[in-house]
């Protein structure tokens, strides 16, 4: 089998994901009793009829599906439920480049400090060193994300003033709820990295490269680390999405513009265009995010070869 | 050299030559002495039987109920009558904490039980007819897998009305993809040994090898999973009543109440701080129990 061939056949089967969520959310979306226009005061029948058929709310169930998929295939997720002057496109454009930012930040966050703390770990099994970075790793995904958040803001922000407690504007803002976010995923990452590194450490190819007379350091990050590193890859896709979906929380407790808060203040609101649309993006987004971690493993890995993976 | 005479009896006591190196166990005595020696396990094991006794009988030891306002005894700091302080409305939040251990364990428990028996039938049937049958059947898996869960639950949430039974119903019909994967990948290679050909030859049904014979032998994976589940779903739980989609008031669940707390975090910080303290000890000793469990039920990756 080709790479052009995996490639096609992964994509088709990406579209057939989204074609169910999308299918899904539009179900959702009639499952839910009351529609747009319902009042506490009950239109007129003309005029409801009138504005219906404005929406072709009148024609088939299935119509209207089909109407559904062609403004999604043009990407337009629709107006808001609660605002009239806002589509859920406008919403997406304005409040997702804040979550991304503090998205990103907590990824590195959670990269650098989850491997130098696995690293280090393995470097000195059961001493010291070790059992504090596991502690806190076994700390780290047992603590719920909004409890850390709160705590951090407290102690850290509001007790000692070091950052600011909420808001979003300077750099020093992003820190503690990045922090926040990044916690769980860094737990994990530490975890997986002295797993693997404890085991790449004990393979004959260390012990040649040491035998060599190569310094530890040399030993460690030319040749240990880029073996023990691979399975955070594929870790890449959950880790994602558990930023995204922990966003919700961190950004509403921390006052934050972003997407998150509004996707909870929208839940609060029902506001159920917005609901389901924010969904299908954050659906679509993490689905194309897998992708390019799946290709991108063969490539960093050269013992998986695409080709090989699927026989 | 015939003769009888020359043979004696042996004592009594030296019959038994071939001693047994020790008594033979089952899969669950196996597991428990090897589990007994983790003491971190058994911290975690304790705890648990803690938090539950705390939470199931503690509420018939406290002079208070969940629901009993008191607008004269309002924002009291912990003292030996209220010993976790009283909220807003003057009810004591002890009693209050009791009753949503109650709940954030039921949801915990009954969640998992849902996906335990949704993922093993599931997994369970896919692995064991493979084929077209398995290839369907997982690429439906694979689509939901790709969807996060939490996304998944707050949708449904919001079509269903906030509610504990809408709770339990909606971690429960979301969260069992993983345990598919599991037991399916288990019943693959299992199936493939001989005792489930042996069982088929004595003429065992499908269902009867599938259930009877090939289930059984991934009990193991099967109770560290579900283990480390429940934590999540006390997590989900927790998660949902902050963003406005948990049970409602007067009954409230740790989620509940942390949620409340964190409103009042400046001047009541012990609100926040009791509901959070149980839900941080309840996680941490589920995650300490299933790390132990996964050691105990597969040796072969202790260290």
């Amino acid at each position: 089998m080709t790479l052009a061939v995996f490639l096609a056949r992964k994509v088709f089967y990406i579209l057939i994901v989204i074609f169910t969520v999308a299918t899904l959310t539009f179900i959702m979306a009639h499952a839910i009793p009351g529609g747009p226009f319902t009042r506490e005061k009950p239109l007129p029948p003309a005029v409801k009829k009138n504005i219906e058929a404005r929406y072709n709310l009148d024609k088939p169930v299935l119509h209207q599906y089909g109407d559904y998929l062609k403004n999604l295939i043009k990407l337009d997720l629709g107006p808001s439920f609660r605002y009239e002057s806002l589509t859920v496109n406008d919403i997406i454009r304005q409040k997702f480049p804040i979550s991304a930012i503090l998205g990103l930040v907590a990824i590195l966050i959670a990269l650098l400090f989850g491997l130098i703390a696995g690293t280090i770990s393995a470097l000195y099994p059961h001493r010291w060193q070790d059992s504090l970075f596991m502690f806190l790793a076994l700390l780290g995904v047992s603590i719920p994300s909004f409890i850390l958040a709160t705590f951090l803001m407290y102690a850290v922000g509001f007790k000692l003033g070091w950052f600011p407690v909420a808001g979003w504007g300077t750099p020093a803002h992003i820190i503690l709820p990045a922090f926040t976010l990044a916690a769980y995923p860094m737990a994990f990452i530490a975890k997986t990295i002295r797993t693997n590194m404890l085991e790449v450490l004990s393979q004959d190819y260390i012990k040649v490269a040491r035998s060599k007379g190569l310094p530890e350091r040399t030993v460690l990050t030319r040749h240990a680390i880029k073996n023990a590193i691979l399975p955070v890859i594929t870790y890449l896709g959950p880790l994602v999405a558990s930023i995204f979906t922990g966003s919700f929380l961190v950004e509403s407790i921390f006052a934050i513009p972003g997407l998150g808060k509004y996707f909870v203040s929208s839940i609060y609101d029902r506001d159920y265009t917005v609901i389901l649309g924010v969904t299908l993006f954050y659906c679509v987004l993490l689905v194309w995010l897998n992708f390019l971690v799946d290709i991108s493993y063969s490539f960093v890995d050269p013992r998986i070869r695409i080709v090989k993976q699927n026989e | 050299m015939n003769n009888p005479s020359l043979f004696s009896p042996l004592p009594k006591e030296s019959v038994h030559q071939v001693e047994k190196a020790r008594p033979s166990l089952n899969f669950w005595q196996d597991g428990w002495s090897r589990l007994r020696c983790n003491k971190i396990a058994m911290v975690g094991l304790f705890m648990i039987l803690l938090i539950s006794l705390f939470s199931f009988l503690g509420p018939f030891l406290v002079p208070y109920t969940y629901e009993k306002t008191d607008l004269t005894n309002t924002f009291l700091s912990p003292t030996w009558q209220h010993w976790f302080g009283t909220d807003e409305l003057g009810r004591d939040v002890l009693v209050r904490v009791m009753w949503g251990g109650r709940i954030s364990l039921a949801v915990g428990l009954v969640a998992s039980f849902i996906n335990l028996v949704i993922g093993v039938i599931y997994g369970g049937v896919s692995g064991y007819f493979g084929g077209k049958v398995d290839e369907f059947m997982m690429r439906i898996v694979d689509i939901i897998y790709s969807i996060p869960i939490l996304l998944i639950v707050i949708l449904l949430m919001v079509i269903l009305k906030p509610g504990l039974a809408n709770i339990f119903l909606a971690l429960g019909i979301s969260y069992w993809v993983g345990m598919a994967r599991i037991v399916r990948g288990q019943i693959l290679s299992l199936k493939e040994q001989e005792f489930a050909l042996a069982a088929k030859m004595l003429g065992a049904t499908n269902l009867q090898v599938l259930f009877k014979h090939l289930l059984p032998n991934t009990i193991g994976p099967i109770t560290v999973s579900v283990t480390l589940m429940i934590p999540n779903a006390i997590f989900f739980e927790a998660f949902l009543s902050f963003i406005g989609l948990g049970v409602s008031a007067p009954m409230a669940s740790w989620g509940v109440l942390a949620s409340d707390g964190i409103r009042a975090i400046r001047a009541y910080p012990y609100l926040l701080f009791f509901p959070a303290f149980f839900i941080c000890l309840t996680m941490l000793s589920f995650n300490f129990l299933g790390d132990g469990l996964r050691d105990a039920f597969d040796p072969r990756l202790r260290k």
